[in-house]
């Protein structure tokens, strides 16, 4: 059966390689026998690369141990939900996992009826992605090679087991939905090529591509926020980003693309940023592709890499050909990226959405180059060097800042043009606010200039969607007679795009606010307590009852400590908090398992350290202010996604800003040119 | 000097439990956070913050920091001078704002700021290209009972 699965993806291969050459000769031909031809050809990689997929997952859920993989990353005490999501906890299984996406995602594109001039290009480029897969699974980690040495016949009774930080609900969830949204941005980049190859100067591969660009975007926000989570939870140390490299992976194309989904507005409104736009997807799909090479490389040290392996060097490689490809294209095409709208003022909603880009751009940059400094140093000076959060904290908060800023100044500016006394109109209440919020806070005992620029800037920008949505409820009231809720319901799903992005803005302030708080007001205490001992911190009054051993699922075995937690002033019981240590026995050290008390106003995280033979135990409490919020702001954000998503009336592109100098001219006799 | 064995081993069991007392103090004080989370675990590879590891060689680190600054009384900037000196500027989490270093600070800040210059010659050049037509200057007043009829087209929209 191993052999069939190989098989798979030998057959797979081969008819990606047949795809892409008869997608050419169909997009050049204009041939529909060629073209169908094709087609079949994508069906059957998505066809082949299922069943290597199923094939896996059948030898992970009935446990034959011959198969390397399936010894490598799982065991028989493994539940039957981790055996499932050991898919993508190794190498070859994870690049099984993003060529199954990749296949379906270019089925989808291939026998799309939409543009149906870009698809053969696009789906020869999704093609050549895929093939590049299946190309490292059959030659470099076959996930289907047998253990070294089994014979047939030979039973292996157990496997090593899986890592058990990977053994947490965030780990399961948290690749699938990153794998989606970078698997998600290769589409927006094939459209874009196939622009290109076509000489197709307009924007339809923008509007073709809208839905794939903020689904691919949705679930890498959500795949940065389950990792997070996963971090929080799971790796104990009391943070929930820690600027690894293999976090920064994954938020730098989110950067990127976030940058893409606001500058494309400028594109469908003026016609303008042709060649930035193009630019822009062709850096979010290579960081895509440039993340992975990281993480599978090792030549960056991280607590979540796939280890050091050959792949690194094949993706490097991948990653170098799709970006000279781009680039080339782009250069040889540059007359028909030359825009032909222009800007008719200095201040004016275009031009905020460019500072916008600037900025997250800045940060793109910010977090590349400190993520691959290491690297720069040790080949410059020789020198190697660690960047972690004491270097990305400070450089990536003031551009934060002053995106935040920009998010609650872009709604308030028109199109085309605004006055100075609109700016005025406009932000007076939004800055009255600011202001009240930083006052407030100063009286009430918060100090830190970050914390008061933080939540100045977060109630500034919030105040500011209000505000703009507070008046389009109160002009469609005025327009249409009816009743403010009825305006106010109107007024969000006549115009789902923008009120989802406003959505999304708003789930953004909320985990602003949650950054802010737990990076200012946190606090922290070690602690090495007996039985029956207390310790204060913040509003708690912890006693530490006992330390215990106890069986954890079927056969792993945890150290726990139990704490009772009290209000200090009021002396409220708050109930018990268990932290524990648990022991796998696939590892050295035991793993931590948090005590978690969380509020909306703040976590109280408790860590178990060490213990000693007379019952006494060391813990590391720490209090995060305003941690959940991160979460509940992350959720917005995927809400306002998908508020923005929706189909149907309210959910098209806006119309073109154009001036009358750059309207379309009209030919005789009433056409348009 | 016989005679003076005697009261030389007294001395020194008198100033013994002073001394490991000493030791007991500086080695168990807990290190400022803001300390801790400059410092990356080197000893054993496992490159994570300082103030997220708990693996033997981190306590070693931890110890090695504690003497520093509480048994030789360094600041902060000293003891981070100590620990790179001792085991290479990979140990702290920032690179030191020195020499070639100074790149991975500033290219963020270069790189926006050049950026948005571009922009200002950008929009510049767009602006001043876009000149508006004798209806966007002076534009014509919409009769009232045009005005009527436009408000009633939107409605439809609404």
């Amino acid at each position: 059966m191993a052999e069939a699965g190989y098989f798979s993806l030998v057959l797979a291969l081969m008819l990606s390689l047949y795809g892409i050459i008869v997608f050419i000769i169909a997009a050049r031909r204009d041939n529909p026998i060629f073209l169908a031809s094709a087609k079949g050809a994508s069906l059957g990689v998505a066809f082949f690369s299922s069943v290597a997929t199923f094939i896996l997952l059948y030898f992970l859920m009935t446990g034959d141990y011959s198969i390397k993989y399936v010894y490598e990353y799982t065991s028989n005490d493994l539940p039957l939900f981790y055996r499932f999501s050991a898919w993508w906890a190794g190498n070859a299984g994870s690049l099984l996992l993003w060529l199954f996406l990749l296949t379906w995602y270019t089925l989808i594109v291939a026998f799309s009826k939409k543009a149906r001039n870009l698809t053969p290009y696009a789906s020869a480029i999704l093609l050549f992605n895929s093939a590049f897969f299946l190309f490292v699974l059959t030659f470099v980690t076959n996930p289907f090679e047998k253990v070294a040495g089994w014979f047939p016949g030979a039973v292996i009774p157990d496997g090593a087991g899986m890592n058990p930080l990977l053994q947490n609900p965030g780990m399961v969830f948290h690749p699938v939905t990153t794998y989606l949204g970078y698997v998600g941005f290769a589409v927006p980049f094939a459209y874009a090529m196939t622009a290109l190859l076509t000489k197709t100067a307009n924007d339809q591969w923008i509007k073709v591509t809208r839905h794939w660009t903020i689904v691919a975007w949705l679930f890498l926000t959500l795949g940065n926020l389950w990792g997070a989570q996963w971090a929080y939870t799971e790796l104990g140390w009391g943070g929930y980003w820690g600027w690894d490299p293999v976090e920064n992976a994954s938020f730098i194309p989110w950067l990127t693309g976030s940058a893409f989904l606001h500058s494309v507005m400028i594109q469908e409104r003026k016609n303008m940023l042709k060649t930035w736009n193009v630019v822009l997807i062709t850096v979010t799909y290579v960081l895509t592709l440039f993340g992975t090479f990281l993480v599978r490389s090792g030549v960056l040290t991280s607590v979540h890499a796939f280890g050091d392996s050959a792949l690194g060097k094949y993706f490097l490689i991948f990653t170098l050909i799709m970006l000279f490809f781009a680039l080339d294209l782009i250069i040889l095409r540059r007359d028909l990226l030359v825009q032909d709208g222009s800007f008719e003022s200095f201040l004016s909603k275009e031009s905020s959405f460019l500072i916008n880009n600037l900025i997250l751009v800045g940060l793109a940059v910010a977090v590349f180059f400190g993520t691959i400094y290491p690297l720069v140093s040790e080949a410059v000076r020789g020198v190697k060097v660690s960047v972690g959060a004491s270097f990305f904290n400070p450089v990536v908060a003031p551009l934060g800042i002053a995106l935040f800023l920009l998010m609650g100044i872009c709604p308030l500016i028109a199109w085309r043009k605004a006055s100075l006394k609109n700016l005025i109109d406009n932000f007076r209440w939004p800055l009255l606010t600011a202001l009240l919020c930083a006052i407030f806070l100063f009286f009430f005992g918060v100090r830190k200039g970050y914390a008061l620029v933080g939540y100045a800037t977060a109630t500034f920008t919030l105040s500011a969607i209000i505000l703009e949505i507070l008046r389009g409820t109160k002009i469609r009231h005025k327009l249409t007679d009816e009743g403010y809720p009825k305006s106010f319901l109107g007024l969000i799903l006549r115009n789902r795009r923008r009120h989802g992005g406003y959505i999304i803005h708003i789930g953004v302030i909320l985990m602003l606010l949650a950054i802010v708080g737990s990076h200012t007001a946190n606090q922290d205490l070690i602690k090495t307590l007996k039985p029956g001992e207390s310790v204060d911190i913040g509003n708690y009054h912890l006693t530490f009852n006992q330390l215990g051993e106890k069986s954890v699922g079927t056969s792993l075995d945890a150290v726990f400590a139990d704490i009772s937690v009290s209000d200090k002033a009021k002396g409220i019981d708050l109930g018990n908090v268990e932290s524990q240590k648990v022991f796998y026995p696939t590892s050295d050290q035991p793993m931590t398992e948090i005590g978690l008390r969380s509020t909306l106003k703040e976590d109280l995280y408790i860590i178990l350290s060490t213990w000693g033979q007379d019952g006494s135990a060391t813990f590391k409490i720490l209090i995060n202010p305003l941690v959940s919020w991160l979460w509940i702001g992350g959720y917005v954000v995927i809400l306002g996604a998908i508020f923005a998503l929706w189909p149907g009336r309210g959910s098209q592109t806006g119309s073109k800003y154009l001036s009358t100098v750059n309207l379309p001219q009209p030919l005789e006799g009433g056409r348009e040119r | 000097m016989r005679k003076l064995f005697p009261l030389l081993t007294l001395v020194l069991l008198l100033l013994a439990p002073q001394s490991l007392s000493a030791q007991e103090s500086w080695g168990t004080q807990p290190i400022p956070t803001d300390v801790e989370s400059g410092v990356i675990c080197v000893l054993d590879g496992c490159m994570m913050n300082l103030n997220a590891c708990e693996t033997p060689a981190a306590e070693k680190l931890r110890l090695n920091i504690r003497e520093k600054m509480f048994k030789e009384g360094l600041n902060k900037e000293q003891t981070y001078a100590y620990l790179a000196q001792t085991y290479g500027e990979k140990v702290l989490a920032a690179p030191p704002k020195r020499g070639f270093n100074w790149t991975v600070w500033l290219t963020p800040f270069v790189v926006t700021i050049g950026g948005g210059a571009l922009i200002y010659l950008g929009l510049e050049k767009w602006v001043l290209s876009a000149k508006p037509s004798e209806e966007e200057t002076n534009p014509i007043p919409i009769e009232p009972e045009y005005e009527k009829k436009l408000e009633e087209e939107i409605k439809k929209y609404l």
